[in-house]
C-alpha cells in the first residue's frame, strides 16, 4: 500500500525534478544560462509562446483523461479565427468577433463531441475526418488569401499588458484544476475514462459529459486561435498545422498517460 | 454484432465526407475563376482549334499564400485565352510532399497532355517525376527546380533563387549603409531548392560585403513558425542589424516578434511581395519591414502554361525560362505603381 503511494509521489513531482535537473545542468555546462538575454529569452516565451501550448493542452488533458483524443484542434484555431477575423473587419467590433470566434470554437467542439459520444465513431476517426473537413472550408473561405488589419481596439484589448495571454491560460488552468479534482463532473470525466460502462450504469450521463468536454476544448481552441491573431497580425489558413502533435506532447509528457485514462494526481 | 457493422459504416461514411470536402477544397480555390470564361470564346491564338478538349495539370505546393493564388490565376488566366483546359492540384497539407505525389498518380489515371509541377521537396517528388517520364508525357518545372540527373523535364521556369537571395541580401546591405553588420536568416522549409538557393545566396553575398550571418533557421515557410523562431533568435543575438526572411509571409509573421523585442533598429527584408506587405511597408514607411526582392508569380504562372501550350503544338522550348528580381521599397522605382497593383491605400 505504501509503496504503491510512494510510486505515485515520484510520477506526480518527476518532471518538476527533471526540469530541475535540467536547471542544474545548463547552470553548469554553459556560462550563459544565467545571463540577462538567456532570461529575457525565457519571459517572452513564458510570456508569449507558452500561454497557446498551455490552453491547448489543458483541453487535450481533458479529452486524453477521457480516452478520447481531438486531432481536429489545429483546424478549429485556424476555422475560429479567420471568423472571428471576418467579423471583427466587416463590423469592426471586437467583442462580436471574439465572441463569435469562441462560438465557433464550441461549435466545432460539439460537433466532435457528437460524432464520438452518440454517433460513437471512434475519436481518432471522428476528429481527423473534421480537421480535414475545417481545413477545407477554411481554404475556400480564405481563397488563399491572408486576412490582416484588424481594428485598432482589438491590438489594444490583446495587449494591454504583456502579462495578457499568460494570467488567461493561468487562469484557465486554475478553473480546471479546480473542476477537474474538485467537482463531481470532474470525477465524472475520470470515472468515463476509466471504465465508460460502470460509469454509466451508476448514473452518469457520459454523453453529456463527454461532449461538453469536446466543446472545452473546441472552445479553449478559439481563444488560442484569437490569441494567435493578435500577435501574429494576421490569419492564413495554414496556422495550427502543428498544433495537435505539440498540445498532445506536452499533455503526456505533462504526466497524463493516454493508455491508463487519467492523468498522474492519484484519485483520492 | 449489428452495432460493429453500424458504427463502421458511419465512419466510413465520414471519411468520404473529409474526402470530398478536401477535394472541394483545393478544387475550388485553384479553380475560382471557373464560372467566368463560360462563353468559351475562341481566344484571338489561331490555332485554338488544335488545342480543344486538350488538358493541362497544374501541381502547386499550397494555395494559402498570395504568391501561389497570383501564380494560379496568371496560369489560369493565359489558359482560358489560350483555349486550354487547366486542371490545378494542391495539397492541402501546406508543402505536404506525400500528398503530391499521390495527386500526380491520381492524374496519371486520366493523363493530360503535359504536367506543370512545382514540387514541396525536390528530391522527394522524384518518384512520381519518373512515372510521368514512364509515361511518356512532358513537364514543366516552376519556381523550385529538379535537378536530379535520371528524370527527364522539358523546361524550368522561375526565378534564379540563388540571385534573388544574393540581390536581396545586396540591397539590404546598401540601404542601410552600415558597415561589418550582423544578420540572421529565416530560411524557408528544410530541403526545399528554393530556400536552399536563396540562403546560399544570401550567404555568399553577405560574406563578400563583410557582413556576419550570426544564424539561419527554418521557417518552414509558416507565419506562425516564424514568429517562435525569431523571437527566440532575438533573444539570443541582441546586435541584430537585418533579419532576412526566405518568403515574405514569415517576415509578417515576425514581424510582431521584432517589434516586440524592443531592438528598434532591426530591419527586415523578404523575397516576394504581397499586399499586406506593401501595405505595412507603406503605413510604417518601410521602417521595419524594410525592402522586398520581387519574384514574380505572374510571370512564372503564365510562361509555365504558354510553354504547355508550345510544346503541344509542337515548338520546340528551350531548357529555362528564368526572371530577374526588382527590389522593393519606397525609395525604388515603380512603389506607386506597385501600390495602387494592389489597391494599398
Amino acid at each position: 500500500m505504501r509503496k504503491t503511494k510512494w510510486k505515485w509521489e515520484i510520477r506526480k513531482y518527476s518532471r518538476a525534478f527533471l526540469l530541475l535537473a535540467l536547471l542544474l545542468f545548463f547552470s553548469l555546462a554553459t556560462d550563459t544560462f544565467w545571463s540577462f538575454d538567456n532570461w529575457s529569452n525565457v519571459a517572452n516565451i513564458v510570456l508569449y509562446q507558452a500561454p497557446v501550448l498551455i490552453l491547448l493542452s489543458i483541453g487535450m488533458t481533458l479529452v486524453i483523461v477521457l480516452k478520447g483524443i481531438d486531432l481536429s484542434i489545429g483546424a478549429v484555431v485556424a476555422f475560429s479565427s479567420t471568423i472571428a477575423a471576418i467579423l471583427m473587419k466587416n463590423t469592426q467590433n471586437v467583442v462580436l468577433g471574439i465572441l463569435a470566434g469562441i462560438l465557433v470554437g464550441a461549435l466545432m467542439g460539439l460537433l466532435n463531441g457528437i460524432l464520438i459520444a452518440v454517433v460513437k465513431i471512434p475519436p481518432y476517426i471522428a476528429t481527423i475526418s473534421v480537421q480535414w473537413i475545417l481545413k477545407g472550408v477554411t481554404n475556400i473561405i480564405l481563397q488563399g488569401s491572408s486576412l490582416y488589419q484588424f481594428p485598432e481596439g482589438f491590438k489594444r484589448l490583446m495587449q494591454s499588458t504583456a502579462w495578457n495571454y499568460l494570467l488567461v491560460s493561468a487562469a484557465v488552468a486554475l478553473a480546471m484544476g479546480i473542476l477537474l479534482t474538485r467537482t463531481t463532473y470532474g470525477r465524472n470525466i475520470y470515472a468515463i475514462g476509466i471504465n465508460g460502462v460502470a460509469a454509466k450504469i451508476s448514473g452518469v450521463r457520459t454523453e453529456l459529459v463527454m461532449v461538453s468536454v469536446y466543446m472545452i476544448i473546441g472552445v479553449l481552441g478559439a481563444i488560442t486561435g484569437i490569441i494567435y491573431m493578435s500577435f501574429l497580425g494576421g490569419v492564413d489558413a495554414n496556422i495550427g498545422a502543428d498544433f495537435p502533435i505539440r498540445a498532445i506532447s506536452a499533455t503526456l509528457v505533462g504526466g497524463t498517460y493516454l493508455e491508463e485514462g487519467r492523468e498522474a494526481f492519484p484519485m483520492r | 454484432m449489428r452495432k460493429a457493422v453500424k458504427k463502421r459504416v458511419r465512419g466510413v461514411l465520414l471519411v468520404m465526407a473529409m474526402l470530398a470536402s478536401m477535394l472541394y477544397g483545393c478544387g475550388s480555390s485553384g479553380g475560382k475563376t471557373e464560372p467566368a470564361p463560360a462563353p468559351e470564346a475562341p481566344a484571338e491564338s489561331p490555332e485554338a482549334g488544335d488545342l480543344s478538349g486538350k488538358r493541362v495539370v497544374l501541381l502547386v505546393k499550397q494555395m494559402a499564400n498570395d504568391f501561389w493564388v497570383e501564380l494560379v490565376d496568371a496560369a489560369q488566366k493565359t489558359a482560358d485565352e489560350k483555349g486550354i483546359e487547366l486542371e490545378v492540384l494542391c495539397p492541402l497539407t501546406a508543402d505536404s510532399n506525400e500528398e503530391q505525389i499521390s495527386l500526380l498518380e491520381q492524374a496519371l489515371l486520366d493523363p493530360p497532355e503535359v504536367f506543370i509541377v512545382v514540387p514541396a521537396d525536390q528530391e522527394g517528388i522524384i518518384p512520381a517525376i519518373e512515372k510521368i517520364n514512364d509515361a511518356g508525357i512532358p513537364i514543366i518545372n516552376l519556381d523550385t527546380p529538379i535537378t536530379s540527373e535520371e528524370t527527364d523535364i522539358l523546361t524550368f521556369v522561375g526565378s534564379n533563387n540563388y540571385d534573388l537571395g544574393y540581390d536581396l541580401a545586396k540591397a539590404a546591405v546598401e540601404k542601410t549603409g552600415i558597415k561589418e553588420g550582423k544578420v540572421l536568416i529565416v530560411e524557408g522549409k528544410t530541403g526545399a531548392a528554393s530556400s536552399q538557393q536563396r540562403t546560399a545566396g544570401a550567404e555568399a553575398a553577405y560574406a563578400e560585403l563583410g557582413w556576419e550571418v550570426l544564424d539561419k533557421q527554418p521557417g518552414n515557410w509558416s507565419r506562425d513558425e516564424s514568429y517562435n523562431v525569431v523571437q527566440n533568435l532575438l533573444q539570443k543575438y541582441n546586435d541584430v542589424d537585418v533579419i532576412q526572411f526566405n518568403s515574405v509571409s514569415m517576415a509578417l509573421g515576425a514581424y510582431e516578434a521584432v517589434t516586440k523585442s524592443g531592438q528598434t533598429d532591426i530591419r527586415c527584408v523578404a523575397v516576394d511581395k504581397n499586399a499586406e506587405a506593401l501595405q505595412l511597408m507603406k503605413d510604417t514607411d518601410a521602417a521595419t519591414l524594410f525592402c522586398l526582392i520581387d519574384n514574380p508569380p505572374d510571370f512564372i504562372g503564365s510562361k509555365g502554361v504558354e510553354l504547355a501550350v508550345a510544346s503541344i503544338q509542337g515548338e520546340t522550348v528551350e531548357a529555362e525560362y528564368t526572371s530577374s528580381g526588382d527590389i522593393i521599397a519606397p525609395d525604388e522605382e515603380g512603389w506607386d505603381a506597385l501600390l495602387s497593383k494592389y489597391k494599398v491605400q
